[in-house]
């Protein structure tokens, strides 16, 4: 299961505010940490502030590059867990618990298994 | 410097595909992480299941899909070490997402430096 | 104080763009190396009165500069990858100065940075005069008609991507050069054509920052020899920025045809010649070196009184063929009008959707001057209330204004 994490522009924001900057990383550090205590982690990451995101595609054999992040909306994806869990109601119950779903929201989204891709 | 790539593209275009379309698809992208494998650059990557699957949570509320987030959903994602933004670019271009979708590049924050 | 003043000012002017591209370079952070060298000029203008001038004032701005990037860079210890590297390569740096030997000139690298394609295009030129020349946003911002505020915040923004996504310092690879170059040659330009009209008069007006362009265009010429089109996008604007005080008299507008060639700047117009004459032994054909030749073709026709009005149309013919634009379709009609051959013009403006132009001034000038060759007044009298009604240029207004009661 793949937890996205969509931030809004004022969460973006506090990793830039000295004062709050460790408020801010607390939140995420403690929800992080009991999914490592829980056992669910496989993977995961921050990102860096969606100004730094570029889009690209390729149309006609041409380049073309582009200032991001795409799509354009207002909140915008800071960081993914991939976790370990039996359906979606459990990966749901996890995303409800992630610091972003509070300000933004977090998208759940299956990550089909080998037998899924053989279909 | 470790980049994301968000792959973006239309899911009503992939389920229409003929089961040889879909082979031949699904061929481009092991070939694609094959080639990032042998350049020593993949760190991860996996493709997800069709959004009408998964959910959208916010505190207090579960949404479940698909998202009427435009025309293109997010299908999958790789997450791979690069020198700088272009190579991460040059890679990204190379990705199948990006000859009828668009691929996000996005640098992981390397907290604390 | 005054000496010690002008010195650093002209320090500045010749060197400010290649010290920020110096520390730049090396920090990967435009901010960081600006606030620096902001901090080593002042501390100049301090120090500079009571101790002298330092032999080598370049050398002096760097090694302050360098120390106050350092000691950030500590402070922060956020990003500080780059302080040991830094203090090593300034110290090579400095040496090369104190030596008298050449200073590495890393702006060509700065410029690419600036236009890089993962950079919005339209913050391009202003991250060009800003870190290469050294303009404060607010005069950027008048220049482009924006709020300092906003200009300010969109280039603190695009200095943060270049930092935080990585975007590498060093010249393209060559498969991708020309393509690369090309974006450079395209935010120059447009630093020519900032805050006038472009769609007004069909000839480039220059605005507030032309001889920053000329500069940029000059520099990149000079770091890009091989590369025709950077030869001929100087000869493009030093064509233009030649008939500036022509251009207006009695603050209205005079037309290239009208206009008093006395006022002409005869060593912009040499300057632009040998320019055009570099892209053509360069080799490769592009946008910037046809648009060039047809400034260069008027200039004939005016100063020789040679009749080159053929030799306009053929230009023309080649640019809608290489970089089809509105602008270049309704440069065409001009020129086909000017070669007695109005309804060919006429013909020309036809093709294009009118949905596209119906903020564009100097398609319905052109339109309404073929249409008063043909004697087609009323389509005439039309077009040239069009073009009143969209022109921001009160001498353009007055010019239009004649024109228009002359066919009613």
């Amino acid at each position: 299961m793949l937890l996205l994490a969509y931030e809004a522009p004022e969460d973006f924001a506090l990793r830039e505010n000295k004062q709050k900057f460790e408020s801010y990383m607390g939140e995420w550090y403690a929800y992080s940490e009991e999914m490592r205590k829980a056992g669910v982690t496989q993977d995961g990451a921050a990102l860096e502030p969606p100004h730094t995101a570029t889009v690209v595609s390729v149309r006609n054999g041409e380049r073309l590059v582009e200032d991001g992040p795409y799509p354009d909306g207002k909140e915008q994806l800071g960081g993914f867990f991939l976790i370990d869990a039996d359906d979606i109601k459990s990966g749901a119950a996890w995303a409800a618990k992630c610091p972003a779903a509070k300000t933004g929201f977090v998208d759940v989204r299956v990550v089909p298994s080998l037998e899924d891709h053989a279909k | 410097m470790k980049y994301l790539f968000l792959l973006y593209g239309d899911e009503n275009a992939w389920d229409a595909k003929s089961s040889s379309e879909k082979e031949a698809v699904i061929g481009a992208y092991v070939a694609y992480s094959d080639a990032l494998r042998k350049a020593d650059v993949l760190v991860a990557g996996e493709p997800l299941d069709h959004s009408r699957n998964g959910a959208r949570v916010r505190t207090g509320s579960v949404e479940d899909g698909p998202f009427a987030d435009g025309k293109e959903q997010l299908g999958g994602f790789y997450m791979i070490d690069a020198d700088n933004l272009d190579e991460a670019l040059d890679w990204a271009a190379r990705c199948p997402a990006a000859a009828d979708g668009h691929v996000e590049v996005r640098p992981v924050w390397n907290i604390g430096g | 104080m005054t000496d010690a003043r002008a010195i650093a000012d002209e320090t500045a002017r010749a060197s400010y763009g290649r010290l920020l591209a110096w520390l730049a370079a090396r920090t990967r952070d435009v901010a960081a190396a600006e606030d620096a060298l902001a901090d080593a000029f002042r501390a100049a203008l301090e120090n500079w009165p009571k101790t002298g001038t330092p032999a080598s004032p370049e050398a002096w701005l760097l090694t302050t500069a360098k120390r106050k990037l350092i000691d950030e860079a500590r402070r922060s210890q956020t990003r500080a990858g780059g302080a040991p590297t830094l203090a090593l390569a300034a110290e090579e740096a400095e040496a090369a100065l104190r030596e008298e030997k050449e200073f590495p000139d890393e702006r060509l690298k700065l410029l690419f940075i600036c236009a890089h394609p993962a950079i919005d295009p339209s913050i391009r030129t202003p991250l060009m005069l800003q870190t290469v020349l050294g303009l404060d946003a607010e005069r950027i911002a008048s220049a482009f008609l924006v709020a300092p505020a906003a200009m300010a915040q969109r280039l603190v923004r695009a200095k943060r991507k270049i930092r935080d996504a990585g975007i590498p310092f060093e010249t393209p690879p060559k498969d991708d050069l020309t393509g690369r170059l090309a974006s450079v040659l395209e935010a120059i330009y447009a630093a020519y054509t900032a805050g006038w009209d472009s769609q007004e008069g069909g000839e480039t007006q220059g605005g507030g920052l032309s001889k920053e362009a000329i500069f940029l265009a000059r520099l990149i010429a000079s770091m890009a020899p091989e590369t025709a089109e950077a030869w001929g996008l100087l000869a493009l604007t030093l064509h233009a920025e030649a008939r500036r005080a022509a251009r207006v008299e009695n603050e209205g507008y005079v037309s290239l045809a009208d206009q008093n060639t006395d006022l002409w700047d005869r060593q912009y117009i040499v300057e632009a010649e040998t320019a055009l004459a570099r892209a053509w032994r360069a080799g490769g054909i592009g946008r910037f070196q046809i648009e060039a030749a047809i400034q260069s073709a008027h200039a004939a026709a005016r100063l020789q009184g040679r009749d080159t009005s053929g030799d306009i149309i053929v230009l023309y013919q080649r640019l809608m063929e290489l970089a089809p634009s509105i602008g270049a379709a309704v440069g065409y009609a001009g020129a086909l009008a000017a070669g007695d051959r109005p309804d060919e013009g006429l013909r020309v403006l036809d093709e294009i959707d009118p949905k596209r132009v119906d903020r564009y001034q100097s398609y319905w000038a052109v339109r309404a001057h073929c249409c008063a060759l043909l004697t087609m007044r009323d389509q005439a009298a039309d077009a040239y209330r069009r073009a009143i009604g969209l022109s921001e240029n009160p001498g353009m207004r007055a010019f239009l204004q004649k024109r228009l009661a002359a066919v009613e």
